[in-house]
C-alpha cells in the first residue's frame, strides 16, 4: 500500500478525502450529469432502500442489551458510538463512528410475523391478504415510478439483488407494483454486481444493428403490429408487454441509463471501500443509478433469517459486509453532496426474538425492529424510540409500519393524499393510517 | 365509588347468563387479537403474559389468566382493578395499547365473569361443534349493504349468536368490505367471500355482486355442461360472453394449450379448407394422439414432482422423465399415476419413481409435498400451530407425516445413488405431547403402522369416493386450460377458499372420476367447450378481468413454448450442452439444463412444490432480450435460416407469406402483405433486401400476436 500517494489523508475506512473529491468533481460520465439532467428542475429526493431479507436482529446490531439476561443478551460485545450513551454490537465499528450520518429508529413495530407477508407490509404500508386474492397493494418503489415513470431512458425504480428463500414469490410481489401494473416492477438487474466484468444484459445493441436499423425496426413494428391495439379494454397481461417494449427501447437507447450500469467507471479504492462483495458493489451501484436519475433503488441482501448459528452468520458473514458497505455509501453520498437528495434506508422485514432459541439462533418478532434512515431531508444523527430491557416491545415512540411509508413518501414528495385505483376502479390512498416521523423532517 | 358499584351491580344482573370462560372469555379475546401469534399468542408470550395461540388451548388459558402472577391478573374482591381489566383499558401501561373502553361489551363481559368468581373451564361446558354463517351465500348490488349473521352450534343442540365474537375478515377486498361486527358493504363487481373465525372454526358467506344490470344475453349455443354453468354465472353477473374465436385463432390456441407448439402451414391450409362442422372436435382428438403431446405435458407434470437432477441425481432424472414421458403417452390414469409415486421404493437409477422422496426427505416433507402435490393442501402452518383459518391442527399434519415415518433412503456403496427401502419399525410424535401419532387422513380415519403405511395412503387417496385428488387435478388442468383456476391459486384449496364457480367444479369432479381419471378426457372436455373456443377480445363494457371465463385471457407463450416457436420459425434450432443436437426445448428433462431465455422467460426452478415456481408474467429483460441482444439476430441472419434459405428460392411476397404463417400461424392480410412489400420494395441490393426480410421477421417475432396465445 506504499505507493497510494494520498495516504496520509486515509479515512477510517480506506479511502481519502482527496479521492471522493476528485471522483465527485469528474462526475460519472466526465460531465456532472445528474445536475444537467436536473436543470431547471426542482430537486428531487432519490431513494436507496438497503433490504436485510430474512429480519435484522436488533440486539444484536443496533440496540443490544448488554443488562438483559444471557438468554437473550447474546454473545456480543458492545462498543460506544458517536452518539453519547448510544452503543452498537462490536461487529458494526465503522457505523458506529459515523451516527452523524444517519438516524436510528429502535421502535418499530408491527404484527407480520411471515416471511412474505411481512415484506409486502413493510414495503406497501398495508397488510396484504392471507388468502392472496384481493387488492395487490404496490411497492413504495413502485408508487415513485408510477409518479415520475421513465426520463432519459432511466428507469424509475430498480432492484439490486435475487430474490430468494422461503416465500419468496411473495417477497416478489413485496416488491412490484401490484394494481398500478406490471410496468412500475424494478427493473431486475440481478446480483452479480461483484463478477468481474459485469454489465446489464442486453442493453448493448447487437452485432449487425446501429441504432439506426433499430429503430427502423421499430418503425414497422408500430405499423405492422395490429392485434389488439385498438380494444378499448384490452386484457391487463397485454397492456403490461406494451409497456415493457416502451421502456426496453428507451433503455437500449439511452446513454446515460447505460452508463450507470458499468461499475468500470469507479476507481478501484472506492470499490474496495464499499466492500468487494455482492452487497457492497450493489450499494456502489445504487449510487452510481441515482446519479443517473433512478429514483428509487433496493439492495436487496439475503441471509438474515438467522433462525440457526446466529451469531456466527451475523459476525462472519452479515454485519462486516453491512457496516463496511452501509458506512462507505453514506459516506460516499456526503462526500458528493447528494446526502440531501438521497434518503437511505437500511431495514428488514422484522427484528428477531429476544430469547435464543435451541439451535443458537432467534425467529421472527415483529413488535421490536431497529433500522437506520437519514438524508433526502430526512434528518440524521437522532436516536428515536426505546425498547424495554429484553427488547420485546417499544417503550418509547412506538413507529409503526404506516408512519414509516407517510414518512418516506412525504420526503419523496409524494402527497400522502394522493390516490391508485384498483382495476374496480376503486380509490386507494399511498398511505393509510399512519403519519410522518415529525421529529425526522426537516 | 358509585360508578363502581353501578358497574357492578350491572355485572352481577348479567351474571347468570355470562357465557363462562370457555365460550366467552377466550373467544373475547381471540376477537380483540389478544392471543394472535405477534401479540400474547407468540411462542414466549409478550410482556410475561403467554396465551395459547388463538386460544386453541383452553385450560393453559386458564392457568395464566387465573393463577400465574400469584393470580394479580384478577382481582376478586376489587373487581375493576383487575389487571386483565386495566391493562387492556389502558388505565395503567399496556404494550399492545387500547383494546377496549372501560364500559364496552367486551369490558363488561369479562367483568361479570369475574364477578361470578371466575369459573374454570369445565368438562361439563357445551364444545363447540360447528359455525355458521347466514346468509351461505347472497347478491349484492354495488354500495349494497348487508348485516351478517355467524351462528356457533354446539354439542348440546344449544346454539349462540357469536357475530359480535367473531373475527370477519374479507377475501377479495376489492369487491367488499366488512366491519368487525359483520356488516358487509359491496364495492364493487365480482364474485367475493367473508370469512368468519369463531374458535378455530370457521364460516364463509359468498359474494356475488354483478357487474351490470343483467340486460339482454346474447345467443350462445353450448357445446357441453361446461358451457351451461358458465352462462348460468355470466347470467347472474350481468356479464356477456365474447364471441366464438376464428377457425385460424382456435387452430393456433388449441396447438399450443395441448401439445405445445405452433402449427405448420400445411396444417393451417388443410384446416381452413376442411368445410366439416366437426372440424375442432376431430382436430382436438389428433392432437392428443401426437407425440408432442407427452412432450408438453411431461414438462407440466415434471413441475408439479419436481424433476430435476440437483435433488434426484442424473440418472435417476433421466429415469423418472423418461417414466412420466411414457405413463403420458399411454395416458395411464391419473389416479394409477399417483399410487406408483407414492409407493415408489428401490434403485431409483432402476425404480424410477422412487426419486419422488428424494425431493423430501424426512417424513415432514413428504407430508407437505405429497399433500399439496397430489391434494392441493397446504398444510405446512399446522407443523407448528393451528393452521390461522382453517381446521387443520398439529395431529392432522404429523398423522400424515407418520405414513412416511418408515422411509429409509440410505446412500448405496455401489453406485452413489440412494435405495428407498421400508424400514420395519419407526414413528412420528407429537411435539407437544410427545405421543406417537398414528398414520391419519385429513378428514379420515387414522390407521395401524404396519408394514409399508404409504400403502394406506395410497389406497385411501386413489379410492373412488375420495374427494381430494380428483378436484386437485381437474382445478389444475382447468387452470392450465383456461388459465385462471377454478380455485386460485392452483395449489390452496381449502373451504376458506372457495371456487369461483362451485357448480362447474364440481361437475368437472364427478366427469373425471366417472371416466378413470383419465387425463385426455377431460382435456378432451375442456377444450371441445364453447367457453374455451371464445375470442380473445374483451367484449365491449365489460370488465378486463377474466375471472367468468367471459374471454379466452390471452396469456404470453410458457418459456419452452416461445423459444421453440422461436426455433421453429427461424430455422435454427437451439443447442443445449450435454444433449444430443436436435433435442427441443420442450423436450429438456429439467431445469438444470442451463438457458438464460428459458430463465428470463419464467421455467419453474422445480425447487419448492408450488405452482407459483413458473411464472408467466412478462418483464423488462424479457423485452430487451427479445429487442435487442445478440440471441435474436444470430437466428435471424443464420446462413443455415429461414430466410437466408427461402432468399434465392422463392420471390419476396410469397417469402412474406411464409415468414406470416411461420410466426403469427396465418397468411398475411393484403394490406399487411402491401406494407411489407414497400419496405422491401424501397431496398434494391440482395443484401439489403436480406436484411429487410430480417428485419421483418424481428417485428413478426416481437409482435404482440407472436408472443401470446390468444
Amino acid at each position: 500500500m506504499i505507493d497510494i500517494p494520498t495516504i496520509t489523508h486515509r479515512k477510517c475506512d480506506g479511502v481519502s478525502r482527496r479521492e471522493y473529491l476528485r471522483i465527485g468533481s469528474l462526475g460519472l460520465f466526465g460531465l456532472n450529469l445528474p445536475h444537467l439532467l436536473r436543470a431547471g428542475q426542482k430537486k428531487e429526493t432519490s431513494c436507496i432502500l438497503l433490504w436485510l431479507s430474512g429480519g435484522l436482529s436488533q440486539m444484536d446490531s443496533f440496540d443490544p442489551k448488554p443488562d438483559a439476561p444471557a438468554e437473550v443478551r447474546g454473545e456480543f460485545k458492545t462498543i460506544p458510538t458517536t452518539t453519547p450513551g448510544i452503543h452498537f454490537v462490536e461487529h458494526l465499528p465503522r457505523l458506529a463512528r459515523m451516527t452523524s450520518k444517519f438516524t436510528l429508529v429502535r421502535s418499530m413495530t408491527h404484527n407480520q410475523g411471515s416471511h412474505g407477508l411481512a415484506d409486502q407490509l413493510v414495503n406497501t404500508g398495508y397488510p396484504p391478504s392471507p388468502s392472496g386474492a384481493g387488492v395487490r397493494y404496490p411497492s413504495q418503489g413502485s408508487i415513485v415510478s408510477w409518479k415520475t415513470g421513465y426520463r432519459n431512458g432511466v428507469p424509475p425504480y430498480v432492484f439490486i439483488g435475487d430474490v430468494q428463500g422461503p416465500s419468496f414469490a411473495r417477497k416478489r410481489d413485496a416488491l412490484n407494483a401490484g394494481v398500478l401494473g406490471a410496468e412500475h416492477n424494478p427493473l431486475e438487474i440481478g446480483d452479480k454486481a461483484n463478477d468481474p466484468g459485469f454489465s446489464v444484459k442486453d442493453v448493448t445493441l447487437a452485432k449487425e444493428v446501429d441504432l439506426e436499423r433499430l429503430n427502423n425496426r421499430r418503425h414497422m413494428l408500430s405499423m405492422l403490429d395490429t392485434w389488439q391495439r385498438n380494444v378499448d379494454a384490452k386484457a391487463e397481461r397485454v397492456a403490461e408487454v406494451d409497456a415493457y417494449y416502451e421502456k426496453a427501447y428507451a433503455l437500449v437507447t439511452s446513454p446515460v441509463a447505460k452508463k450507470a450500469f458499468d461499475l468500470g467507471g469507479e476507481p478501484d479504492k472506492l470499490r474496495d471501500a464499499y466492500g468487494r462483495t455482492m452487497f457492497g458493489q450493489s450499494c456502489l451501484m445504487a449510487r452510481r443509478l441515482v446519479e443517473a436519475g433512478v429514483r428509487y433503488v433496493t439492495v436487496g441482501m439475503p441471509g438474515w433469517d438467522t433462525h440457526r448459528d446466529n451469531f456466527n452468520d451475523l459476525k462472519d458473514k452479515l454485519l462486516p459486509v453491512l457496516d463496511m458497505a452501509y458506512s462507505a455509501l453514506l459516506t460516499d453520498l456526503a462526500d458528493r453532496g447528494m446526502m440531501d437528495s438521497t434518503m437511505v434506508i437500511c431495514i428488514g422485514e422484522f427484528g428477531r426474538t429476544p430469547k435464543i432459541n435451541s439451535e443458537a439462533g432467534r425467529d421472527h418478532w415483529p413488535a421490536t425492529q431497529a433500522f437506520g434512515i437519514g438524508g433526502g431531508g430526512i434528518k440524521t444523527g437522532l436516536v428515536i424510540g426505546e425498547t424495554n430491557q429484553r427488547s420485546e416491545y417499544p417503550t418509547e415512540r412506538p413507529v409503526s409500519v404506516q408512519d414509516l411509508c407517510a414518512t418516506t413518501l412525504q420526503a419523496l414528495g409524494i402527497p400522502l393524499v394522493e390516490e391508485y385505483r384498483t382495476p374496480e376502479n376503486r380509490p386507494i390512498t399511498v398511505v393509510k393510517g399512519g403519519e410522518p416521523i415529525a421529529e425526522l423532517l426537516a | 365509588m358509585l360508578l363502581i358499584w353501578i358497574v357492578l351491580a350491572a355485572a352481577v344482573a348479567s351474571a347468570e347468563e355470562a357465557p363462562g370462560f370457555r365460550n366467552g372469555v377466550i373467544p373475547a379475546l381471540t376477537k380483540l387479537g389478544c392471543n394472535s401469534g405477534a401479540c400474547h399468542g407468540s411462542q414466549f408470550g409478550k410482556g410475561g403474559f403467554k396465551l395459547s395461540l388463538l386460544g386453541f388451548d383452553v385450560d393453559a388459558d386458564y392457568e395464566a389468566i387465573a393463577k400465574d402472577l400469584k393470580g394479580r391478573r384478577l382481582n376478586l374482591d376489587d373487581l375493576t382493578q383487575s389487571l386483565i381489566l386495566r391493562k387492556p383499558s389502558l388505565s395503567i401501561p399496556h404494550g399492545g395499547g387500547r383494546r377496549f373502553a372501560a364500559d364496552s361489551p367486551t369490558y363488561n363481559l369479562l367483568l361479570s365473569w369475574i364477578a361470578a368468581g371466575a369459573p374454570p373451564p369445565t368438562l361439563q361446558d357445551p364444545l363447540l361443534a360447528a359455525v355458521e354463517a347466514s346468509p351461505g351465500s347472497t347478491v349484492m348490488q354495488t354500495n349494497g349493504k348487508l348485516q351478517m349473521k355467524v351462528v356457533a352450534r354446539f354439542n348440546d343442540g344449544s346454539t349462540r349468536d357469536v357475530t359480535a365474537l367473531s373475527r370477519m375478515e374479507v377475501l377479495n377486498d376489492s369487491v367488499a368490505e366488512v366491519s368487525g361486527d359483520g356488516l358487509v358493504t359491496a364495492k364493487s363487481g365480482g364474485a367475493g367471500a367473508v370469512l368468519a373465525r369463531y374458535m378455530g372454526k370457521t364460516a364463509v358467506v359468498n359474494l356475488l355482486v354483478p357487474y351490470a344490470k343483467a340486460t339482454s344475453f346474447p345467443e350462445f349455443t353450448p357445446n357441453n355442461y361446461i358451457d351451461e354453468l358458465v352462462a348460468a354465472k355470466w347470467k347472474q353477473l350481468g356479464l356477456r360472453p365474447a364471441k366464438l374465436s376464428t377457425d385460424t385463432q382456435f387452430l393456433r390456441r388449441v396447438h399450443l394449450d395441448l401439445i405445445g407448439v405452433l402449427p405448420k402451414e400445411q396444417e393451417i391450409r388443410e384446416f381452413a379448407a376442411d368445410p366439416s362442422k366437426d372440424k375442432r372436435a376431430r382436430l382436438i382428438d389428433r392432437l392428443l394422439e401426437r407425440p408432442e403431446y407427452a412432450d408438453f405435458w411431461t414438462i407440466r407434470w415434471g413441475d408439479l414432482l419436481r424433476v430435476t437432477r440437483a435433488g434426484m441425481g442424473d440418472k435417476a432424472m433421466w429415469n423418472f422423465q423418461r417414466w412420466l414421458r411414457r405413463n403420458l403417452e399411454q395416458n395411464r390414469p391419473v389416479d394409477r399415476m399417483t399410487h406408483e409415486v407414492l409407493l415408489g421404493r428401490g434403485q431409483p437409477n432402476n425404480q424410477e419413481v422412487s426419486a419422488f422422496f428424494r425431493m423430501s426427505r424426512t417424513p415432514e416433507d413428504a407430508a407437505e409435498t405429497v399433500s399439496v402435490t397430489f391434494m392441493g393442501l397446504r398444510i405446512g402452518c399446522a407443523k407448528c400451530h393451528q393452521h390461522p383459518f382453517e381446521k387443520w391442527g398439529q395431529s392432522d399434519y404429523y398423522g400424515l407425516a407418520a405414513f412416511f415415518a418408515r422411509i429409509d433412503s440410505k446412500p448405496d456403496s455401489d453406485y452413489g445413488a440412494n435405495t428407498l427401502r421400508i424400514r420395519p419399525t419407526g414413528f412420528v410424535r407429537h411435539p407437544k405431547t410427545m405421543q406417537v401419532v398414528q398414520p391419519s387422513v385429513p378428514d379420515g380415519g387414522s390407521y395401524d403402522y404396519d408394514g409399508d403405511p404409504r400403502v394406506k395412503l395410497a389406497d385411501w387417496l386413489t379410492s373412488k369416493d375420495n374427494p381430494w385428488l380428483a378436484r386437485n387435478f381437474v382445478n389444475r388442468f382447468w387452470g392450465y386450460s383456461m388459465g385462471r383456476g377454478l380455485i386460485e391459486p392452483l395449489d390452496d384449496i381449502r373451504d376458506t377458499n372457495p371456487p369461483s364457480i362451485p357448480d362447474l367444479l364440481d361437475a368437472l369432479v364427478r366427469d373425471f372420476r366417472d371416466h378413470g381419471f383419465d387425463q385426455k378426457h377431460l382435456l378432451r372436455r375442456i377444450f371441445s367447450s364453447r367457453v374455451y373456443q371464445l375470442d380473445s377480445e374483451p367484449p365491449p363494457g365489460g370488465p378486463r378481468d377474466s375471472t367468468f371465463y367471459a374471454y379466452y385471457s390471452p396469456r404470453r407463450l410458457t418459456a419452452e413454448q416461445l423459444l421453440e416457436a422461436i426455433a421453429v420459425a427461424t430455422n435454427v434450432p437451439d443447442k443445449f450442452g450435454g444433449l444430443p443436437k436436435g433435442t427441443r426445448a420442450m423436450e429438456l428433462p429439467d431445469p438444470e439444463v442451463p438457458s438464460y431465455f428459458l430463465d428470463t422467460f419464467g421455467r419453474s426452478k422445480r425447487q419448492v412444490p408450488c405452482e407459483c415456481s413458473r411464472s408467466d408474467e412478462s418483464n423488462i429483460t424479457q423485452a430487451l432480450h427479445l429487442i435487442n441482444g445478440d440471441y435474436l439476430q444470430e437466428k435471424l441472419s443464420s446462413p443455415a435460416g429461414r430466410i437466408a434459405t427461402l432468399l434465392p428460392l422463392v420471390p419476396p411476397p410469397q417469402i412474406v407469406s411464409n415468414l406470416y404463417y411461420a410466426t403469427l400461424s396465418r397468411a398475411p392480410s393484403d394490406a399487411e402483405l402491401q406494407k411489407a412489400m414497400n419496405f422491401v420494395n424501397a431496398r434494391e441490393s440482395e443484401v439489403s433486401r436480406k436484411k429487410v426480410l430480417e428485419d421483418l421477421m424481428w417485428v413478426l417475432l416481437n409482435s404482440r400476436e407472436f408472443i401470446f396465445n390468444h
